[in-house]
């Protein structure tokens, strides 16, 4: 019985006394926004306006079960103060939950950021130019053997994010066809983005549907691959805007503000693109990068909430698709 | 009685605290999917990947511990423990380096023109999940081989062979602990859904995070996690319970007299071979990990650029360390109890194995909603998912407990309390040793909890990990899985030194 009492004691002692976050000159910030692109910037903020960041990292191996639902967990008593997400559903999942307040007018409850859009990454050792895969339907093509096409797993991320894209364009039922088409032809769905990157950079794979930021990755260290935006001819590329939004009742309101209006400035914007994080700017002052052709990048016209609104509906019918 | 119910409540609070602060979700369990056909095909594939995983780990694990189980005394006798620092590493990255170097291999293979080796599918997640679990399968060995009393085997030796003595001796006796080892990682093989899908394939514990990625509910993972809490009582039944009755007494004051076992040649080439496959494992990934972090200036960059994260993990394992230590003391008295009593409180020991971590993390924020997070909850997610580990090796650290010290220090002492330090904890102290640096190791690996409670400006270690292995910084990546690693062999020679110094102390009869 003694080593409890001690244990309780120790417990008691401690676990009050040690809630960070509320403090005038500190911000909180969860992000979703790989670390190695964020920390920078967020380094930046606090050097110019003296604000401490305390910023907490998601991971793409938590298969995004981390920080919006922590988010959700922590409504009655919010920790953070600002949500700078890599893309923009599970923004609009947070808004609906009642996580966000308004951030930008009356009813405007986040900001877009630069975008990435979901592109084809081919291997050029292996497919010749005039074979490249041009549309997402080209990867559901017979031609190509078994475990030749892969994609990540469509229940998470901008993966998931990408199939309710195709819901709210196509229809369901063909969209749910067209993923049904991807699965028997052999294609391998694999654990993320970065990995169908890895695996068509090493020649595993013969092409496969990735992020502009993982695909541009790829090709700056010198991977034998080439990137083909999908479906120019068709219904255009998804181009997907990374969001920034206020919490609501987080501790340090006016700090979190000076912060959203920061990570949703020109200049952040162009040190993401110089990173290699976002490669679509949405400020007119920022240039797009050469090899990326805005002006004529036809864009999937979906709407965010129309695709935020497929979205429970994809995860679910692909998940008894995809995990059986 | 009361003590034990209050023990009991108190165990059940912290352990399974994160689980109760979400039962009111279950209330909207209507909204969530209920279980289907295909859910239940899919759990016994799974239950079929782990069980292939685990057979495979332990046709390695037990041969290669049969052989250094005769290593007793000199660097090698230290060196057998060596293996176990390659368990803190995240399963994802023994995947990476296997996945590379078998690439590798068929490239070789390809140029000679024979067949090559499947990178991924069932076959593949197997054995590399196998290989990921083997330190594991082996140490756990080990520590059964370990609790067999050392006058049977000598009076065994004087009237038969060895190898009979190891068939009719050794491993009848030392069985239910490693039977007890092998349900431990059946149940870390079923709740590991990273290598498998690094692989291709689909698996249960995928698709309980998928149901909480989807719905964002606790509810529907909560349901799904029944049929792995039903699975982890079958565990329990079919091994822990004899875990009970393995003869032991205690090891330090075992001396086994004779030569080294002679065993037939096709045993003791089983036993090479295996530890070869060991060595293997263990040569593989720390020259893929070092080839891919550089040189020592790398390690020395990754090092620095990672010192905060590297001090909170630290401090995190540690606190989880010495907080998991009475939790683990008195569940495992709960444990060695006979009947009802016991096989219950293997249950809620063994139970919390299979909880999925997220949910024990939002079970942690529920609770800090309600009275106050802080930098601790990260120890605290460590506490409540590994306290098990802590608790089986108590128990068999009790089993070697000699009553005859306890009864002759209750006629020397009056007062419990100087009876329980200066006896009790002095004989638990290599449990306690060996218990805490385990708890050190997994909670300073962790990642699904900790994500969820880790306080704003704080990050583990493997957070970064995990951060950078999405960015593709492979180098930093490979830096710090050494540096980890580096941490294990550290905590595990400091705990291996204690021991033996410990041991000296008892057996030259300046202790008790």
């Amino acid at each position: 019985m003694r080593n409890i009492v001690i244990f309780a004691a120790i417990v008691i002692a401690l676990v009050p006394g040690c809630r960070p976050g509320a403090d005038a000159r500190s911000v909180v910030i969860y992000t979703s926004v790989d670390q190695v692109h964020s920390e920078p910037i967020l380094r930046a903020f606090t050097e110019r306006s003296g604000i401490n960041v305390l910023p907490v990292y998601d991971v793409e191996a938590a298969k995004t079960v981390g920080l919006t639902n922590r988010l959700i967990a922590e409504r009655d008593r919010p920790q953070a103060d600002v949500w700078w997400n890599g893309e923009f559903a599970q923004t609009l999942a947070l808004e609906r939950e009642g996580v966000l307040v308004p951030c930008a007018g009356a009813d405007k409850y986040w900001r877009p950021i630069a975008g990435r859009a979901r592109v084809i990454i081919v291997n050029t050792d292996l497919v010749a130019e005039a074979d490249f895969p041009r549309t997402r339907e080209d990867l559901a093509d017979e031609r190509w053997q078994p475990g030749e096409i892969g994609i990540a797993y469509p229940l998470f991320g901008t993966t998931a994010t990408e199939a309710a894209a195709l819901y709210a364009t196509w229809g369901p039922d063909d969209a749910l066809a067209y993923y049904r088409r991807l699965r028997d032809s052999g294609a391998r769905v694999v654990d993320g983005n970065s990995v169908v990157r890895d695996l068509v950079a090493a020649g595993q794979l013969k092409a496969g549907l990735t992020d502009t930021d993982d695909a541009r990755g790829a090709v700056d260290r010198g991977a034998p691959v080439a990137i083909v935006l999908p479906d120019q001819q068709g219904i255009g590329t998804l181009v997907i805007p990374a969001t920034v939004a206020l919490v609501a009742g987080g501790p340090n309101p006016n700090a979190g503000r000076r912060l959203v209006d920061f990570l949703a400035g020109a200049e952040v914007e162009r040190i993401l693109m110089d990173s290699g994080f976002a490669q679509v700017p949405l400020h007119a002052s920022n240039p797009p990068p050469e090899w990326l052709n805005v002006s004529d990048l036809k864009t999937m016209d979906a709407s965010f909430d129309a695709i935020a609104e497929q979205l429970p509906l994809a995860q679910q019918q692909l998940r008894e698709l995809f995990v059986r | 009685m009361i003590a034990r119910a209050l023990r009991l409540v108190v165990f059940v609070a912290i352990i399974y605290g994160p689980l109760l602060a979400l039962l009111p979700h279950l209330a909207d369990a209507c909204e969530v999917s209920a279980m289907s056909a295909r859910h239940f095909v899919l759990l016994g594939r799974s239950v079929g990947l782990a069980a292939g995983t685990t057979l495979f780990a332990m046709l390695i694990g037990l041969p290669a511990a049969l052989l250094m189980w005769q290593w007793r005394d000199g660097p090698l006798a230290r060196l057998r423990w060596l293996p176990l620092a390659l368990a803190l590493m995240p399963p994802y990255v023994h995947a990476l380096v296997w996945t590379q170097a078998g690439a590798g291999l068929n490239v070789q293979l390809a140029a000679l023109g024979l067949p090559e080796l499947p990178l991924h599918g069932w076959v593949a997640s197997c054995l590399v999940q196998a290989l990921a679990l083997l330190p594991l399968a082996t140490g756990l060995s080990l520590l059964g081989l370990g609790m067999v009393q050392a006058r049977l085997i000598e009076a065994g030796r004087t009237l038969k062979p060895d190898a009979q003595v190891l068939s009719a001796i050794v491993l009848p006796l030392a069985a239910p602990a490693i039977v007890a080892g092998a349900g431990l990682v059946f149940l870390l093989g079923l709740m590991d859904y990273s290598v498998p899908s690094l692989l291709s394939v689909n698996v249960y514990a995928l698709d309980v995070f998928a149901e909480y990625s989807a719905s964002g509910n606790p509810a529907g993972p909560l349901l799904m996690a029944l049929p792995l809490l039903a699975l982890a009582a079958v565990v329990v039944l079919a091994s822990q319970s004899a875990l009970r009755h393995a003869a032991s007494v205690p090891e330090l004051r075992q001396r086994e007299g004779g030569g080294p076992p002679r065993y037939p040649a096709w045993l003791t080439t089983l036993q090479w071979l295996a530890l070869t496959v060991l060595a293997l494992n263990v040569l593989v990934m720390f020259a893929g990990l070092a080839a891919a972090t550089g040189s020592v200036g790398d390690l020395l960059v990754a090092a620095a650029n990672a010192k905060r994260e590297i001090g909170f993990t630290f401090a995190t394992a540690l606190v989880a360390a010495v907080v998991c230590l009475p939790l683990a003391l008195t569940a495992a008295h709960g444990m060695a109890a006979r009947g009802a009593r016991g096989w219950a409180w293997r249950l809620l020991v063994t139970a919390p194995l299979v909880i999925p971590a997220p949910l024990i993390g939002i079970g942690l924020v529920e609770l800090s909603v309600r009275s106050g997070g802080g930098l601790l909850m990260p120890a605290l997610a460590g506490v409540a998912r590994f306290t098990p580990f802590a608790a089986i090796i108590m128990l068999a650290q009790l089993r070697r407990l000699d009553p005859l010290l306890l009864d002759a220090s209750r006629v020397l002492h009056t007062r419990s309390a100087r009876t329980w330090l200066q006896v009790r904890l002095t004989l638990l102290a290599p449990g306690l040793l060996a218990s805490a640096t385990v708890v050190f190791a997994l909670t300073a690996g962790e990642l699904g909890a900790t994500l969820v409670v880790a306080p704003p400006g704080w990050a583990t270690v493997t957070m970064r990990i995990y951060n950078y292995l999405h960015y593709g910084g492979s180098a930093e990546v490979a830096g710090l899985c050494l540096l980890m690693a580096a941490g294990a062999v550290g905590a595990g020679g400091l705990a291996a030194l204690a021991l033996g110094r410990w041991s000296r102390f008892l057996t030259d009869g300046q202790g008790t």
